[in-house]
């Protein structure tokens, strides 16, 4: 490593200025430029990994080798996206000058090759050790510019919460955000001020149908931006109130400028968006993985490619994270502020966010308006979060506006808010996919063998910690029973079980929902065991208190099977309507005990009553295995069951 | 297939989820919703906000150079930065101190963040006369302001 890493020293300390200067250089030196392609071949570089990652050359079952990267100026050589030894040999002749730039090219006002692939130039002079004076240099004001506003000192990659309130988030996001250079002692005053480099797709519809079957099937074109940092905060911490967890990466100063200036490569060109696999998480992963080849990320995540997996990736390169650090959002921040707070202090907050001018009382102390009126306009803040920003006319800017000009009267600082850093970390979390194994007793159908699969991602009675603890985020879950004479039967499959409880306190009185969208047996009047695709939705509250949670809704259902007596009108359709409602109750870390039942009453069908109760209770043995017990009554059957669960 | 199936299950979830987007958008210049979100409204706005879809014309071309709506050291970049921060800035300024605040101080090369925070604060109905003052005009106010109190010695702001 020791002589290597003096030459790259070298040519980093030297690449922006040599892309910079552009001035002395000896003429196009085609024989050098042969002498590097024959030495490429003799190392047999085109197959070296550093060089495939570069290029982001994969190979796939149906494509082949070929490079994700779909847009052509990513690629000197025509046949550049499917031969990486053609794109090695076209990039060296460029760089010593020895094929000048097609006039297609320079005519679309395209850089040369030499300023638009500045991290094959620092590799490939790793790999070969050509000297940088036979270049062929030219000026590259776009890559100084982009080199001055970032000015990489290190990277951390961040996870970004769970929003379920966008069906499209509800898996959480990553990006990365680039450390500025500057002295250490007073760092977080400029912290706002960093770069953020975002892998995002380019949307251009706004047809939900279009937009879905778009994203999943590739045909966004997906491309990495720069932003400063400060957008991502407010966007996320603010609009979203999603906590950013970040995860400061041990790269070496040599990976940090080859990772920007393969990002600046990527400006280039675009990927296509890959909502479930090649998504952003995917290619953030990818990126550091061109920079630092010793890395190993995307082999230690599956598909679909889930954000909190990759972040579990990290920790698969032993030291490669140092250090990690949490950024509250805004209701994180609000809850802090009201954490303690006397009841009538609270109750003043929650009248500040209806009527600003809610007088305070003469007795109150100076230190407590001051605490009373930031908890108010932090709760403006979470309430009217969507607002704020594009309707400076409306309520919430209105209410804002007065609270804040109460405040800025009282002319003394506010104590900086201290939020403690949470118990639980994404990094901590169970893996997102889940496999069971069980065995079943029903008084109607005897002993049975069970299977279970869940795509992604985590339900109510998982092990706690790193995702939300009150929500549910079910895809693509299926149950297999195997009873005697080893028949197979599909008992339920849903493609989405989703849950989104709000606890109500004095301050949130949003509403709790739920969605489910899938098939299961049918054990009641309107037939014996038939498979029936379901769609229920519900609304309703909940309530959390410590390790309690309760919950009711009011829920919608329809049902639709061949066998299943319905509708006069539309025999083999149902539908009902009724009650929900659930407990769960968390015994320390390992054990849940949870329990939940709904009554629907089935207008015109059999029945006219459906309903199901249920128990359960649910054992962490240990890390990603977990055992669990469950009884359940439905109108025509009692079923008791155990099973295993791993999380991977 | 299960992407198929997904996307059933997708178009309904986002025409089911259609109410939660309904503001106006549209800011002009570098406030967030120039950069973050488009002018669109209706439900993609919400879906593309992650996934990670922008409409936005205005975002940082990485290779063309563009560098609109960035913070370099000075009073242009203080600007841009104040538009972008106007709703955290607003609360930081009222309390006389913040994250937004210090970020501010260091752009403008002014000494002591704390003593910038209590000149804003004392000057928030100036700065801030009503929540209708457009982002500019705040950003003008505050860097005027900084410049004015020569005791906070902010150095980079021409």
């Amino acid at each position: 490593m020791s002589t290597s890493t003096a030459a790259l020293r070298a040519i980093f300390v030297a690449l922006p200025l040599l892309v910079a200067s552009g001035t002395a250089r000896a003429a196009p030196d085609a024989a050098y430029a042969e002498a590097m392609v024959a030495r490429a071949h003799q190392l047999g570089l085109a197959q070296d990994p550093h060089w495939l990652r570069l290029g982001h050359w994969r190979r796939r079952p149906l494509t082949g080798l070929r490079s994700e990267a779909a847009g052509r100026d990513f690629f000197l050589d025509p046949q550049g996206r499917t031969n990486p030894s053609a794109e090695l040999d076209a990039t060296l002749r460029a760089f010593f000058g020895a094929t000048p730039q097609p006039a297609d090219e320079v005519a679309r006002g395209l850089m040369p090759a030499f300023c638009r692939f500045p991290a094959r130039l620092v590799v490939l002079q790793k790999e070969l050790r050509f000297d940088p004076a036979r270049l062929d240099p030219k000026p590259c004001p776009r890559w100084d510019e982009f080199w001055e506003r970032v000015q990489p000192e290190s990277v951390s990659l961040i996870f970004s919460a769970y929003y379920l309130n966008n069906p499209a988030s509800m898996f959480g996001h990553t990006f990365l955000r680039i450390r500025k250079r500057g002295p250490a002692v007073d760092r977080e005053k400029r912290e706002l001020l960093d770069g953020a480099i975002d892998y995002s797709a380019d949307a251009d519809t706004r047809n939900p149908v279009l937009y879905a079957f778009k994203g999943l099937f590739g045909f966004f074109p997906g491309t990495f931006r720069l932003r400063p940092f400060f957008y991502k905060v407010r966007e996320y911490n603010d609009y979203e109130s999603r906590d950013l967890f970040e995860y400061d990466l041990a790269l070496t100063d040599a990976e940090v400028v080859i990772l920007i200036a393969h990002v600046f490569e990527l400006g280039s060109t675009y990927f296509d968006y890959y909502y479930v696999d090649e998504n952003c998480s995917y290619h953030i992963l990818a990126a550091l993985e061109a920079a630092a080849p010793r890395l190993r990320l995307l082999e230690n995540v599956g598909t679909p490619v889930v954000p909190i997996d990759t972040v579990k990736a990290l920790y698969g390169n032993p030291g490669l994270v140092r250090e990690v650090r949490y950024r509250p959002s805004a209701s994180t921040q609000f809850n802090a502020r009201v954490a303690g707070m006397p009841r009538d202090q609270r109750t003043l907050v929650e009248s500040l966010a209806h009527d600003p001018e809610t007088p305070l009382p003469s007795g109150l102390a100076e230190q407590d308006r001051i605490r009373v009126l930031d908890a108010g306009a932090d709760l403006v803040d979470v309430r009217y979060a969507k607002e704020l920003p594009f309707q400076p006319d409306g309520e919430g800017s209105r209410i804002k506006q007065r609270v804040l000009e109460r405040r800025a009267a009282l002319q003394r600082p506010s104590e900086p808010l201290r939020v403690d850093p949470p118990a639980h970390w994404p990094h901590d979390a169970h893996g997102s996919g889940r496999v069971s194994a069980g065995a079943l007793w029903s008084d109607a159908e005897g002993g049975a063998a069970t299977l279970g699969y869940r795509l992604a991602l985590h339900g109510l009675d998982d092990p706690l910690g790193g995702y939300p603890d009150l929500a549910q985020i079910e895809f693509f879950a299926g149950e297999l029973r195997v009873g005697r004479g080893a028949t197979v039967q599909l008992e339920r499959l849903d493609f989405i079980d989703a849950i989104s409880l709000h606890a109500m306190t004095s301050f949130d009185h949003r509403l709790s929902w739920k969605v489910r969208a899938g098939a299961s047996r049918v054990r009641d009047a309107g037939c014996a065991g038939c498979l029936a695709a379901e769609l229920t939705l519900g609304m309703g509250a909940a309530l959390d208190a410590g390790p309690l949670l309760l919950f009711a809704t009011g829920d919608v259902s329809v049902q639709a099977s061949g066998a299943l007596r319905g509708f006069e009108f539309a025999r083999g359709v149902r539908a009902g309507a009724g009650p929900a409602a659930g407990l769960r109750l968390r015994l320390g870390d390992r054990l849940t005990a949870s329990a939940g039942g709904h009554a629907y009453w089935l207008p015109d069908a059999a029945g006219p009553w459906t309903w199901l109760t249920e128990v359960r209770l649910r054992f962490v043995v240990s890390g990603d295995v977990a055992i669990g017990v469950s009884a359940r009554k439905l109108p025509e059957a009692v079923e008791a069951g155990l099973e295993t669960f791993l999380f991977y | 297939m299960r992407r198929l199936l997904l996307a059933a299950v997708f178009a309904v979830l986002l025409s089911s989820t259609q109410a939660f987007a309904a503001a106006k958008y549209g800011a002009a210049g570098c406030g967030l919703g120039s950069i973050v979100f488009d002018s669109q409204p209706g439900i993609v706005q919400i879906f593309a906000a992650t996934t990670n879809g922008t409409f936005g014309t205005q975002t940082f071309g990485i290779t063309t150079g563009t560098s609109n709506c960035e913070t370099a050291p000075g009073a242009a970049g203080a600007k841009v930065f104040i538009e972008g921060n106007r709703e955290a800035l607003a609360k930081d300024i009222s309390r006389g101190q913040g994250e937004t605040l210090k970020n501010l101080a260091s752009l403008a090369g002014c000494a002591d963040a704390g003593a910038v925070g209590s000149v804003l604060q004392k000057n928030f109905k100036a700065i801030f006369p009503a929540a209708t003052t457009p982002s500019e005009n705040v950003a003008d106010s505050i860097v005027s302001t900084l410049k004015r109190e020569t005791a906070l010695a902010c150095s980079k702001l021409g």
